[in-house]
């Protein structure tokens, strides 16, 4: 199924934005290969470039410099008329569906198949395999409105492969839906996958997003691709110190979110200037009061570099013993804040 | 009796006739504004900068003004500078700048990202104008046809007053010149009527088509 050969290919992509605070540089020196049939997600914080980059891919945005291959020609030099026969073999995603509100579901997926001139029973044919496909059959006359985020996803993810793309462009698309929808949405993108061959690229500033789906993933920050590679590696080996302190960033993000007490006791978060986080203040504390602590979240390596580290954690006990806990915490320099939750 | 109903059908005469050339007229020059705007899908600041100013400097004007100035161009393309016929192009002419500017909005109105998707899926810009924009916008469209309509049928009886015939036409006289109240009245009435009508039917299909 993965023939492995080289989709897409950009080099030393730049987009840049003139604002009131000067020349940004919204996409910087950018370039990747994308092989056939692989997923391949760039994840980054807000306004790291993410949308600009992934809207160059299809000229949506045309770069400022650089050059995107795709499918074997150079898509940035192509004439009105190719670059819309170009785009035909891509398909689009989006965080808010951008569904046709004044078509129905039928209508939606049959509207690329009509761009390309498909006789009616072709249409009606492909757009039946395609509800089915992504289980709407019985929405086939139904409008946007009457449809949940998740259904209209599937409806964009339809209309997106109903010309046969080699390729998918996913701008955030999970990103307005709940996790469960999210799930069944990453499903179906793999699903395509490895039904129909086609290749993906995603954007998403969701961990659990890349993490879930994507063969490879690029960190993007301030405009520059600042490492890529399989998601293994980029998990479990980061190259660069930089990614480190991104992944752990994001994954603060996600824990901050949704912090929880686990046993009832009271959230704190806990700050540690750069000397007193050598020192064992934690397990001091455990042993001399009768606290249970648990780590919820926190950035070792910001604590290692000697900067200012923090963790949140939960102190559960007798009320006293627990104030008793936070004195002990400040005599050490270890500043502490309780945390609101729920 | 008699002179109701002719005055009635002259009136909707001109409206129809006057919102049809408007519309024309109009139209398309919102659909240009929309296109040329700064961030327009055929973004173009030298036509974007003329129409805008054009059609600011037109609306400018008084509309008295306007049909005053505008009945010579009735005679070039009618002969006559008078009449139910004669009025309808200062008509058109005037609200053709009014009609750009609601088409404008309406077409403004449509989702920036369900034209981005329509883009990305490889649309030519004339499906983009007549297979996404145009379908979007139009129970918006409807609605600002309706306006327009209104408009009309409130400049047509102004119209009256300088020789254009129809209830404006009948109630500058009644009101005016025969001193007969009760028959001002009447007029009044069934213009009131008309608009009534045309703003209900325009909701009512303008929700009716909305799928939004
Ligand atoms: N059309 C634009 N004009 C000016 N600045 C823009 C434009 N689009 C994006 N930007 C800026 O470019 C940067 C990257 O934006 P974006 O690609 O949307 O980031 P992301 O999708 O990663 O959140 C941001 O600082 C954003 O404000
Ligand atoms: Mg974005």
């Amino acid at each position: 199924m993965k023939s492995g050969g080289i989709l897409l290919t950009t080099k030393n992509v730049t987009k840049r934005f003139e604002t009131d605070d000067g020349l940004l540089h919204a996409v910087n020196d950018v370039s990747f290969d994308v092989r056939q049939g692989e997923i391949f997600g760039f994840i980054g914080l807000s306004g790291a470039g993410k949308s600009t980059l992934v809207r160059c891919l299809n000229l949506l945005e045309r770069p400022d410099e650089g050059t995107i291959y795709f499918d074997g020609q150079d898509i940035t030099t192509l004439s009105e008329k190719d670059l819309s026969l170009a785009r035909r073999k891509m398909g689009m995603i989006f965080q808010h569906f951008n569904l046709f509100y004044q078509k129905n579901v039928f209508e939606n997926i049959a509207y690329p198949l009509r761009l390309n001139g498909h006789t009616k029973e072709e249409i009606d044919a492909r757009v039946m395999e395609l509800l089915d496909y992504v289980d709407l059959a019985d929405k086939k006359t139904a409008y946007p409105s009457e449809l949940s985020g998740g259904q209209k996803q599937r409806v964009a993810i339809a209309r997106a492969l109903s010309t046969n793309p080699k390729l998918i462009l996913s701008d955030e698309g999970t990103s307005a839906l709940d996790p469960e929808t999210t799930r069944s949405i990453l499903q179906l993108l793999r699903r395509s996958v490895n039904e129909f061959g086609v290749t993906v690229i995603l954007i998403t500033h969701q961990m659990e997003v890349a993490k879930s789906i994507c063969d490879r993933i690029g960190v993007l920050e301030d405009g520059r691709l600042i490492e890529e590679g399989p998601v293994e590696q980029l998990f479990v080996s980061p190259k660069q110190a930089r990614t480190i302190r991104f992944i752990q960033s994001l994954e603060e993000e996600i824990e901050e979110d949704d912090l929880e007490a686990l046993s009832g006791g009271r959230l704190f978060r806990l700050t540690f200037p750069g000397d007193s986080s050598r020192k064992p203040i934690l397990s001091d504390l455990i042993r001399r009061f009768p606290v249970d602590v648990n780590f919820l979240a926190g950035n070792i390596n910001v604590v290692r570099s000697g900067k200012v580290g923090y963790l949140t954690v939960e102190i559960s006990g007798e009320p006293e013993e627990i104030e008793n806990s936070l004195a002990f915490l400040t005599k050490n320099g270890v500043n502490h804040e309780e945390v609101k939750y729920g | 009796m008699g002179e109701f109903l002719r005055a009635t059908y002259e009136t909707l005469q001109m409206v129809v006739l006057s919102s049809l050339f408007a519309l024309v007229m109009g139209l398309p020059l919102g659909l240009l504004l929309v296109l040329s705007k700064p961030g327009g899908i055929k973004e173009n600041r030298g036509v974007y900068g003329v129409l805008d100013l054009f059609i600011n400097l037109f609306r400018s004007f008084p509309f008295m003004v306007l049909m005053i100035i505008l009945f010579p161009v009735s005679r070039l393309l009618i002969g006559k500078t008078y009449g139910t016929e004669a009025a309808i192009v200062p008509l058109a002419i005037a609200a053709a700048p009014f009609v750009a500017r609601i088409m404008e909005q309406s077409l403004n109105e449509v989702d920036r990202g369900v034209v981005e998707a329509a883009q990305a899926m490889g649309s030519r810009t004339g499906q983009i104008i007549f297979r996404v924009m145009l379908p979007e916008a139009l129970p918006s469209i409807i609605s600002g046809i309706t306006i327009t309509v209104i408009n009309l049928i409130g400049y047509s009886a102004m119209s009256g007053a300088i020789g254009g015939g129809g209830l404006g036409d009948l109630a500058v006289r009644f009101g005016l010149h025969r001193r007969q109240p009760r028959d001002l009245w009447i007029t009044v009435l069934i213009l009131i009527a008309i608009v009534q009508i045309v703003q209900f039917a325009g909701n009512r299909l303008s929700r009716a088509i909305d799928k939004r």
